[in-house]
């Protein structure tokens, strides 16, 4: 009789290896098996492409599935002649772990090839908590991690997105940086890429030739930048006379017709946002003096109703999912939403497919009872108050009045809700004992408020978040308060929602001290994230493994102090390390803003009537 | 009006390292982009009606499922099988359709499981060494025995909870046919064994080799006629 059976074919394919080594080894695999619904790529078309694209997203697949940014870029790049793109997400833990045991690179999920083979490595920075994803994008990949390592056969490594506005903590490991809107600057960086393959100019030198050809695009490493002997900046100038001084944003220019995925794909698992996604308004009228994103995606772009109720039409045809989210950064500023709810009910209603919004602005709440009640799954309400304090609340610019809130909440009761959800933020520069005893008040009220109308009081979770100032607002050169207040805050607050309907839920502080650190972080940074990804940090972002004594390694393995970062308030005059990025409002104004909240919560403390 | 349709359908390839409730997300998504009139459910969050009424592992392919679902309004099975191969991820197979009467509940009573064991169905030396005389004992030592004791875990991550059982009442006499191992398992209400649980008594581990499962016959009461 035989004995072992098993013959090793060694012609076997990337493909073929992910099939029979990596998917059977590791919890959920159906998050990487790839060739879902409306996937734009064949097999072939790889090979074909003149120019390749990997569009990463550094984050699982069940986070970056739900990302419409890439999905965007996805289209947009698929759609042009000789390109072809293929998408990578962050393998999970387990997978990683058999990725390197067995020596499977990483690979792209629509025809699961070499990431390394690609020309451009697109990866989208949403969030700081990413960074050590990145690296392990590119290690897996088998892609030097510092830019400098690189040579021609390995793929240009390219970023955008929010996190991209400051891109200084990761400026060694990328080689270039897209500021602003992706569509128009992923069409031309695609053009030029074509051209300066076909005319043979090394990988390398495209580096260079890209950010002379275009304003937007900026490669921190032919920056060079010099520190005062404090460790603030003191000079960031370009290594080349033809490269500018200044990055300017791209902005795409005809927001109704712009790149957009009108087939979007179909996730085989459940991803956090599962549902068609339709960007219905870029930019936000407010100008909250905390929000990195009303102050930089200007200027304020809608899309047209009727492209709205098209684009859902098709993405639902396309699909068959059963919602359609209409994203922006302030759905309630949309001019015609109450006539989109309106129409969009009477289109959809029998198909059972409804309407999930972002959190509402209560001001305007009350107008979109009607629309919101006839949605066929009505879910909990949210909304952001931010401060639990009017005056506060006047302060950082969130104009909510308790007054409208109540009233605002008691309709949505009458309508059928029965939760709501509270968002509060904790840290604005002079906060007093006020606003903090003020979040479980208020809360109460809401819950409260409910039994005026249904005869009980209403679930309400206080979903209180730990400030994190952001570059481009006013808020860029205050601190964020210590750990410890955090710490206090989140102890007070429990103690005082004991034996209340009132949930308190906050975030890791240690996570959002690190969110600050890298949120306004220069290059210097670029050891500590390098020293915690090899100390194992991965997936910081997500609470089940997220390890705060590992950056707490790191920072003292590097002898860097977290709290420079973090808990400093920047002096006037210091030159901020995204200075040279031109991504908002010119900071004079930024700089009046921010003294002029700061007088007054000045006021508001000596005299808390004042206000 | 609400009428019932028998779907049979295969799952191969990659897809099979869907879940079962990923594949309930499929069928829900597939049946709207067919363009069928489907019916859903009352309540607070509607559904689409439709069920699977035999659940399968993640990583198990399958021959021959069934999926029953209701619509609204009669169907040219001819053409809507057509609608929903075009609609269909890589991986599924779409077979027959055909209305099922609103009185008949069919309801698995046999599974039939097989494991490729042929070479050139495996690619790497680490897929397990396989010896065949070794399986044959295993296989005997089994199917001669009147009793078989395992420990199965239960539960979620939480309440992970551990109880004794007997596997070898829930498992037909097991087969090699070549290089294919067959195994019948009853579907019962009181309990059926899992497939990987009879890889594991034969010695085979599970985490090498249970994604080689492929069930390849459910019968049915009353059983299935296209």
């Amino acid at each position: 009789m035989q004995g072992c059976c098993i013959a090793y074919n060694a012609r076997v394919t990337l493909p073929e290896r992910i099939s029979e080594e990596l998917l059977p080894r590791v919890e959920q695999p159906g998050q990487y098996i790839g060739r879902e619904v409306n996937q734009l790529v064949a097999d072939g078309d790889w090979d074909a492409a003149e120019l390749r694209v990997a569009i990463a997203f550094p984050d699982a697949y069940t986070i970056g599935m739900s990302h419409l940014g890439c999905q965007i870029i996805y289209w947009l790049c698929n759609h042009t002649p000789g390109v072809c793109a293929e998408r990578v997400f962050v393998p999970w833990l387990d997978a990683e772990r058999v990725m390197r045991d067995k020596g499977i690179p990483l690979f792209t999920w629509d025809t699961r090839r070499e990431v390394r083979s690609a020309d451009i490595l697109a990866i989208s920075l949403q969030y700081e908590m990413t960074f050590t994803n990145v690296l392990t994008l590119l290690d897996l990949a088998g892609i030097p991690l510092h830019s400098a390592e690189r040579d021609d056969s390995h793929p240009l490594v390219l970023v955008g997105g929010p996190q991209a506005d400051n891109p200084e903590p990761l400026a060694d490991f990328i080689d270039l940086v897209v500021l602003g809107d992706g569509e128009v600057a992923m069409g031309d960086i695609l053009g030029a890429c074509r051209e300066l393959k076909a005319a043979g100019l090394p990988r390398r030198e495209w580096v260079a030739e890209l950010a002379r050809r275009f304003e937007w695009l900026y490669a921190p490493n032919l920056y060079e930048a010099s520190y005062h002997a404090d460790g603030t900046l003191e000079s960031m100038r370009p290594v080349r006379d033809d490269l500018p001084v200044v990055i300017r944003r791209c902005q795409t220019p005809d927001f109704e017709k712009a790149s957009f995925p009108l087939r979007p794909l179909v996730p085989h698992v459940q991803v956090v946002h599962d549902r068609v996604s339709l960007e219905i308004m870029r930019g936000c009228p407010r100008r909250c003096r905390f929000c990195h994103a009303g102050y930089t995606k200007r200027p304020l772009r809608y899309r047209s109703v009727d492209w709205v109720l098209r684009a859902a039409e098709e993405g639902i045809a396309a699909t068959g999912m059963n919602e359609v989210g209409l994203l922006s950064l302030s759905t309630a500023d949309y001019p015609q939403l109450h006539e989109l709810g309106a129409r969009f009910n009477e289109r959809f209603a029998s198909s059972r497919v409804n309407i999930a919004v972002p959190s509402l602005r209560v001001d305007s709440m009350l107008a979109h009872i009607p629309w919101m009640v006839s949605e066929v799954r009505k879910s909990g309400l949210t909304i952001a108050v931010e401060a639990a304090c009017d005056d506060m609340r006047q302060i950082i610019r969130k104009k909510v009045a308790d007054v409208d809130l109540l009233e605002g909440v008691r309709a949505a009761y009458r309508a059928g809700y029965r939760s709501v959800k509270l968002y509060y933020m904790v840290g604005f520069p002079g906060e007093t004992q006020a606003d903090i005893d003020g979040i479980v008040e208020l809360s109460r009220k809401v819950s409260e408020a409910r039994r005026e109308v249904a005869g009980q009081s209403a679930a309400v979770t206080a979903s209180v978040g730990w400030l994190v100032p952001k570059p481009f607002t006013p808020l860029q050169w205050a601190a964020q308060p210590p750990a410890d207040y955090f710490h206090e805050v989140r102890s007070a607050l429990r103690r005082l929602a004991r034996g209340t309907p009132v949930r308190i839920s906050t975030p890791r502080v240690e996570r959002s001290v690190l969110e600050a650190v890298f949120s306004r972080g220069d290059r210097k940074l670029a050891s500590v994230i390098k020293t915690a990804w090899q100390g194992g940090a991965r997936f910081d972002g997500w609470n089940e493994t997220f390890d705060a004594a590992v950056w707490d390694r790191a920072f003292e393995q590097t002898g860097v102090d977290p709290a420079f970062y973090a808990h400093r308030e920047r002096s006037p005059d210091e030159l901020l390390c995204w200075q040279h990025l031109y991504s908002g409002p010119a900071f004079d104004y930024l700089r009046r803003q921010y003294n002029e909240l700061k007088q007054r919560t000045d006021e508001r403390r000596l005299n808390p009537r004042s206000t | 009006m609400r009428l019932r349709y028998l779907l049979r359908f295969a799952i191969e390839g990659d897809l099979r390292f869907i879940s079962h409730k990923d594949t309930i997300r499929m069928f829900e998504r597939l049946l709207v982009r067919s363009r069928l009139p489907v019916s859903y459910s009352e309540g607070f969050n509607p559904r689409v009606r439709l069920w699977l009424p035999l659940p399968r592992s993640v990583g198990t392919s399958a021959e021959d499922e069934v999926l029953i679902f209701e619509v609204t309004e009669e169907l040219a099975p001819a053409a809507t099988l057509g609608r929903m191969q075009v609609e269909s991820p890589a991986g599924l197979r779409m077979r027959s359709l055909r209305p099922l009467a609103e009185s008949i509940r069919p309801r698995p009573v046999r599974a039939l499981y097989e494991v490729a064991l042929a070479p050139g169905d495996c690619f790497r030396p680490d897929c397990g060494d396989v010896d065949l005389e070794t399986l044959d004992k295993a296989i005997e030592r089994f199917n001669d025995s009147t009793s078989w004791p395992i420990r199965r875990t239960a539960g979620g991550r939480r309440r992970a909870a551990t109880r004794h059982m007997d596997l070898r009442p829930l498992v037909e006499q097991i087969r090699r046919s070549h290089t294919r191992l067959q195994f019948g398992l009853p579907v019962r209400q009181s309990g059926s064994a899992r497939p990987r649980e009879v890889l594991e008594a034969l010695g085979l581990s599970a985490a090498q080799w249970s994604h080689r499962l492929r069930r390849v016959q459910v019968e049915w009461n009353p059983p299935l006629t296209d």
